[in-house]
């Protein structure tokens, strides 16, 4: 690190200038997109990076962006030598093999910023369209794919500007692949306005402090980041920690996916991270897999969150953490595998990475968590639904239980925060109706600290609609740590008209709904911490009390046992059940 | 006469209004936060008295109030039931499902305002369309209400799906509720917002329910103790954020409304001096003690957001995140924790950072020598020569000069490695970054060109950073209106008495739609009409503002445009598009006029115009500046090339030794009792004859 004295306070100063102008780029994009995922949901990014092209600034709404924010620059740095780009060029790119995306319906949008002709920077945004084309509406985000062929349009770096021209050809190219055409083009507006806007702000900026200051100020900012995190790494001890997890399915065969993880704590020399991903399983054949920044990003994530939750993301940030992934694993796909639902596994591998820091760090992780980004896809064409829409829905689930905290109720967790959208914003656009939107009773892994309740939704169809989905944790129930106990896992049931309700698959595409059919879609619940013996019987009630947990959950997973009718523990017979664990003061009268 | 009350946190201001001698008399004193109705009774009788007036002589009081927010802030609301349709038992558990930090294992939710066990389902529901697709239940609905109302619950919000559309079902409900609650403690949706978006729309009931016990207890109180001082015959007003003022019987129905209730007062007075000076474009920029508030007015009005979260403590782009969402429409503030008691640290990154702690009234700034060890902002003022010890509160408050330098040295300038000037002035230069923000974002961040724009500075520390904000932004005119630091209440006697309807249906806007939009609109001016003939006296001036909220189809979020007109014509068509696609363009860089726009909600504001106070002009200047009415203070300032500081020797002014027509070169400092004003070196100063300092570079 360089020993030159850098003034901290031009340097906050600069610091908050970039992040604003990140945001302010999100506020612009969210405000006028017209997919359902960027304008209600926050399915989307913005970040600026260096002339060099390191992170500068990230305003991101879901942290899987990252990932591809990084892949992004490094494909732009390997394909358009810095000779080629000029004043007013945009690229455009959604490709997960070739241009640096973790999956089709992620759009980007990268601008060379120049002042007085030289690149002082650039600016980007990813948004995820509603729709990427492909065998399904909305499709690029269904799970059962085999090959990415089928989960929509490829846009491999392209030249969407052209020293402030707009190559036509190139954007009817795309749109024409496309469902809702008028929506996609809305789409592109917007971040094509959001890019414009951070263009203008980032020249402000250099033109105010110079270039030199800016360079100067930057490298402090990478090494302020990357000194705290340094910082962070020596508190824990130094060491190897392994973890393993399994993913239910790939949505074509019923083979469990293995996700092995070890991490080397390393205090010699400079404090250092080293994950290594050897031993996980080869690439899915459905849709599961992740490409490398997506595994990027599930790792940052990972350690941000557990580490410096409050230091900027930037290149600097970046520096202490080495990942090793042998190439053709699941968490490290190479072309052509599908990819559509590769968020279950982003979620999954910060489960794993929880459990390996576990043994590390037990105060500050948490147990495993709903473990899936539950993706629902409704889509209807002209000639069967009346209607052509594609409306996607991503559930959030229980959270893990912490060492001193429950887990959150019905909440997204790590690599997404998207939001969901009113049911009477949902009623009113599509043809469905939303039955019960609430919290699963007794899904959240009994302990000491309880995990979080999973979420249920109930929709009928009102016309004919194709429904594609993807979850997991359908089947290996989320895990609980120091005694904890697992949450109950996630299901999806079918209601056809007249006849029983049977479960259906966790990955599933373009799956026919008719008029009067319900799709129930339960999430699970997250792991406990501690042993439910422990709980304190008064915190028992209040679950019974709210409705969170039964009367015979209570009994059951807690050991505590309430009167009849009345919200009373019968404390004798709760000391029989729990000899050990936290015992009610009261005497039942 | 008038009498205008704020109540703030740290601080009660007062203005006593005498119409026929046309004089104010301003009084701060502290607050009593547990009872904010005595510093209100002792403010009051003490401003009487100073005015040599009685109390049975006051015809109105105005009162601004903190009640609301910080019930919220502080989780203190009643016990509040909710009633739900069937099936959505968890709407406010699970909001948007999101989680207010992205990156914090540790993260927790505000816990909702109506615990999960007093939240009962009713069979019932309402489709989207208005239609009934389950009748109500309501033998059930009996049976939910006798159960909280067994369970101790005090007040009760409805709010069942669709609603907005039809709300038989609610008023049914409403009628049911009456036999186990007070009507006053009861609260519909579809009254209270009848706007789509379910979360929001019961997020906002019920904060009305939780709050309303607490407003009708107070307001009680404070009409008995009036009455006890013999202020029998005076009407009381309460501020609202809208930025109008209700009768308080009316305020209690609304409860809801009373957030921000002080600081949309400020924007108030804004808006009337921008119109007074004839300023089309002002950037309204408040700084107390603990928040620095910014809000835009243009030709003479302030912009509303439907679009606010209370109680909340994270701020994520100027927007208050992670609290209880309101909607209804507010004036447009964006806070930051950004003020005179902000508390200066050192990050583990070795980053100076300010606030958004503040040390508070008590203990206060370092330099108060009430105990407190921390570095804040007034102790930067104090080591920079801005402040003179003795002028705190008109010399009420005595500052120790040698605890502010303690406290700078330990906490920051040795951590830094900084002289301790230097570390002040780092701490100055890091709340003008984040005060900067706000400024962007109300400015820049709408697409409006903050060099068009004049700085309107107030709050007690306001006019000390409005030049140097100012030249950041590019801005060339500053103002510093008289009373700054009471600026607030200022704008409690310049308050209409206002309220908001509004409609939610989602149609095109176009001509083949008029009828069914003309029939909307008559519906909504039939109940503000309804309402105007309730509230004002005929006497009274009164009138109506429509507004749309618009988008492109397909789009989630509206804006909102004004129109006039009594009727949806062609021609109101047409101008409504093109006013909306020129908007668009202005806010997001980008427009298309062959684009579908929808209507989404249609909104009448009425307005019950009150007489305007008209301030007392100041006397004219007779003889240029005497020299002999300034005296010097040695200031450092931040060299503009390199890092370092210079002193200067800084003419300083009384503020009541000004007279219109006086002119003053920069730099100097005009002090008055509740504020202070650094005119930066590049500035000039002119007092126009309404005692305005006008500032000009």
């Amino acid at each position: 690190m360089s020993q030159q004295f850098i003034d901290p306070i031009t340097t906050e100063v600069i610091r908050h200038a970039l992040q604003g102008i990140a945001e302010e780029m999100g506020v612009s994009l969210i405000r006028t997109a017209y997919s359902t995922n960027i304008k209600e949901r926050r399915d989307c990014s913005c970040a600026l990076f260096s002339a060099q092209g390191e992170l500068v600034a990230l305003a991101e709404h879901i942290p899987i962006h990252l990932g591809s924010m990084l892949g992004l620059m490094k494909t732009i740095n390997e394909k358009f030598p810095l000779a080629s780009l000029h004043p007013g060029d945009i690229i455009i790119t959604n490709d997960p093999y070739r241009g640096g995306g973790s999956h089709l319906p992620d759009v980007t949008l990268v601008q060379p910023v120049f002042l007085k002709d030289r690149l002082v920077g650039f600016v980007a945004n990813i948004a995820h369209w509603a729709d990427i084309g492909g065998a399904f509406p909305g499709g690029g985000t269904g799970g059962a794919s085999s090959e990415i062929f089928q989960e929509g349009l490829r846009i491999p770096p392209l030249f969407l500007y052209r020293q402030g021209k707009f190559q036509s050809e190139i954007a009817e190219a795309i749109l024409t692949n496309l469902r809702q055409r008028r929506e996609r083009e809305g789409d592109l507006r917007a971040q094509l306005a959001s890019l414009h806007l951070g263009e203008r702000r980032l020249k402000e900026l250099f033109q105010r402090y110079g270039r030199k200051l800016m360079a100067t100020t930057l490298t402090s900012l990478f090494n302020y980041s990357e000194k705290i995190l340094r910082q962070q790494v020596r508190s824990i001890p130094p060491g190897n920690y392994q973890f393993q997890d399994y993913l239910d399915d790939d949505g074509l065969s019923l083979k469990p996916l293995k996700i092995q993880v070890k991490i080397k704590v390393d205090h010699e020399d400079q404090p250092s991270l080293i994950f290594d991903f050897t031993g996980t399983d080869p690439q899915a054949e459905g849709g599961v897999n992740m490409v490398r920044v997506a595994l990027e990003a599930s790792v940052y994530y990972t350690v941000k969150a557990l580490l410096a939750p409050n230091i900027p993301l930037n290149a600097g940030f970046l520096r202490p953490i080495k990942i090793i992934a042998p190439a053709g694993t699941l968490v490290n796909a190479q072309e052509p595998a599908a990819v559509g639902g590769r968020t279950d596994t982003c979620q999954r591998v910060v489960d794993t990475l929880l459990g390996a820091f576990s043994a590390a760090l037990p105060q500050k992780v948490m147990a495993a968590s709903n473990g899936a980004t539950t993706a629902l896809i409704f889509g209807g064409t002209r000639k069967l639904s009346g209607k052509d829409f594609v409306y996607v829905e991503a559930l959030g689930g229980g959270m893990g239980a912490r060492f001193a905290r429950d887990g959150l109720d019905g909440i997204q967790v790590h690599i997404t925060n998207t939001t969901n959208l009113p049911v009477e914003a949902l009623e009113m656009e599509y043809p469905l109706r939303v039955l019960r939107y609430g919290l699963v009773q007794n899904s959240g892994g009994p302990g000491k600290y309880r995990g979080g309740l999973g979420l249920e939704k109930e929709i009928m169809a009102l016309a004919p609609v194709l429904f594609s989905a993807h979850s997991d944790r359908h089947r290996f129930r989320p895990w609980g740590l120091k005694g904890g106990l697992p949450g109950q896992p996630g299901i999806f049931l079918l209601k056809a008209k007249n006849k029983e309700k049977r479960k259906i698959p966790s990955k599933i595409n373009g799956f026919l709904l008719q008029p009067g059919d319900t799709l129930l879609a339960q999430t699970a619940g997250g792991g406990g911490y501690g042993s439910p013996q422990e709980r304190p019987p008064e915190k028992v009630v209040q679950d019974y009390i709210s409705g969170r947990i039964s009367r015979s959950h209570a009994q059951q997973a807690y050991g505590v046992v309430l009167k009849a009718r009345a919200k009373k523990i019968l404390a004798k017979a709760t000391l029989q059940l729990r000899p050990t664990g936290s015992q009610p003061e009261e005497e039942e009268k | 006469m008038k009498v205008a009350i704020d109540t703030g946190g740290t601080f009660t201001d007062i203005l006593f209004f005498d119409e026929e001698k046309n004089t104010l008399w301003p009084l701060k004193i502290p607050s009593t936060p547990a009872h904010p109705e005595k510093a209100f009774l002792r403010g009051l009788l003490e401003v009487t008295d100073v005015a040599q007036s009685k109390p049975a002589l006051i015809t109105t009081i105005i009162h601004g109030t903190t009640l609301v927010t910080n019930a919220l802030l502080q989780q203190n609301t009643a016990k509040t039931g909710l009633l739900v349709t069937a099936g959505f038992r968890d709407l406010l558990e699970i909001g948007r499902q999101d989680r207010p930090e992205l990156y914090n294992l540790q993260v927790e939710k505000q816990p909702p305002l109506v615990p999960r066990e007093l939240i009962q389902e009713i069979p019932e529901r309402i489709g989207p369309d208005g239609q009934v697709l389950t009748e109500l239940d309501e033998p059930a609905a009996r049976r939910a209400l006798r159960r909280l109302h067994q369970e101790g619950v005090k007040t009760l919000a409805v709010s069942f799906l669709f609603s907005f559309l039809n709300p038989r079902h609610e008023q049914k409900l409403g009628q049911l509720a009456r036999e186990f609650f007070p009507e006053e403690h009861i609260f519909l949706s579809s009254q209270i917002s009848p706007e789509f978006r379910e979360y929001e729309r019961t997020s906002t009931t019920v904060v009305a329910a939780a709050v309303a016990p607490l407003v009708v207890d107070y307001l009680k109180v404070l009409l008995k103790k009036l009455n006890q001082i013999g202020c029998s015959l005076a009407e009381i007003f309460i501020m609202h954020s809208g930025g109008g003022m209700l009768p308080a019987k009316e305020a209690t129905r609304h409860p809801h409304q009373l957030i921000e209730s002080g600081p949309a007062a400020g924007l108030i007075a804004a808006a009337h001096w921008a119109k007074l000076l004839q300023l089309p474009q002002v950037i309204a920029f408040d700084m107390g003690g603990t928040t620095a508030k910014a809000g835009v007015i243009f030709d003479g009005k302030p912009q509303y957001t439907v679009d606010y979260q209370v109680g909340g403590e994270i701020h994520r782009g100027g927007k208050n995140y992670g609290g209880y969402p309101v909607r209804f429409p507010m004036i447009d503030l964006t806070e930051c924790g950004a003020g005179s008691g902000s508390i200066a640290w050192i990050d583990a990154g070795g980053h100076l950072q300010v606030g958004p702690q503040s040390a508070g009234a008590y203990p206060g700034p370092a330099s108060y020598g009430q105990g407190g060890e921390e570095a804040t902002v007034t102790d930067a003022y104090l080591l920079l020569g801005y402040l003179q010890p003795d002028n705190l509160l008109g010399g009420r408050k005595a500052l120790h000069p040698d605890l502010a330098s303690k406290a700078v040295q330990d906490k920051i300038a040795h951590p830094l490695g900084l002289g301790n000037r230097q570390a002040a002035q780092g701490i100055l230069t890091i709340i003008n970054a984040n005060m900067l923000r706000i400024l962007r974002l109300v400015s820049l961040a709408r697409g409006y060109d903050p060099r068009d724009f004049t700085l309107l500075a107030y709050g007690g520390a306001g006019p000390l950073h409005a030049c140097q904000l100012a030249e950041e932004m590019g801005i060339k005119k500053i103002i510093i209106p008289p009373f700054p630091g009471l600026f607030s209440s200022v704008g409690l006697l310049l308050a209409d008495i206002t309220m908001d309807f509004v409609k939610t249906r989602i149609l095109l806007l176009e001509n083949e739609n008029i009828s069914l939009l003309q029939t909307i609109f008559s519906l909504l001016k039939q109940e503000a009409k309804a309402w105007l003939k309730k509230t004002s006296s005929a006497r009274e001036k009164s009138a109506l503002f429509p507004s749309a909220d618009l988008r492109y189809q397909g789009q989630n979020y509206e804006l909102n445009i004004p129109f006039s007109g009594e009727k949806f014509t062609t021609e109101l068509i047409t101008s409504l598009l093109s006013a909306f696609h020129q908007l668009h363009h202005q806010f997001y860089g980008h427009s298309d006029p062959n684009e579908p726009v929808e209507v989404v909600n249609l909104r009448l504001k009425a307005v019950v115009k009150g007489p305007k106070p008209q301030f007392p002009p100041l006397a004219k200047a007779l003889h240029p500046l005497s020299e002999s009415r300034k005296s010097f203070r040695e200031i450092w300032l931040p060299q503009n090339t390199k890092k370092g500081l210079r002193s200067i020797k800084c003419p300083v002014f009384r503020r009541d030794s000004l007279r219109a027509g006086h002119k003053i070169k920069g730099p100097a400092l005009i002090q008055e009792t509740n504020s202070t004003t650094f005119v930066s070196p590049a500035w000039h100063l002119l007092i126009d004859y309404q005692g305005n300092l006008i500032l000009e570079r």
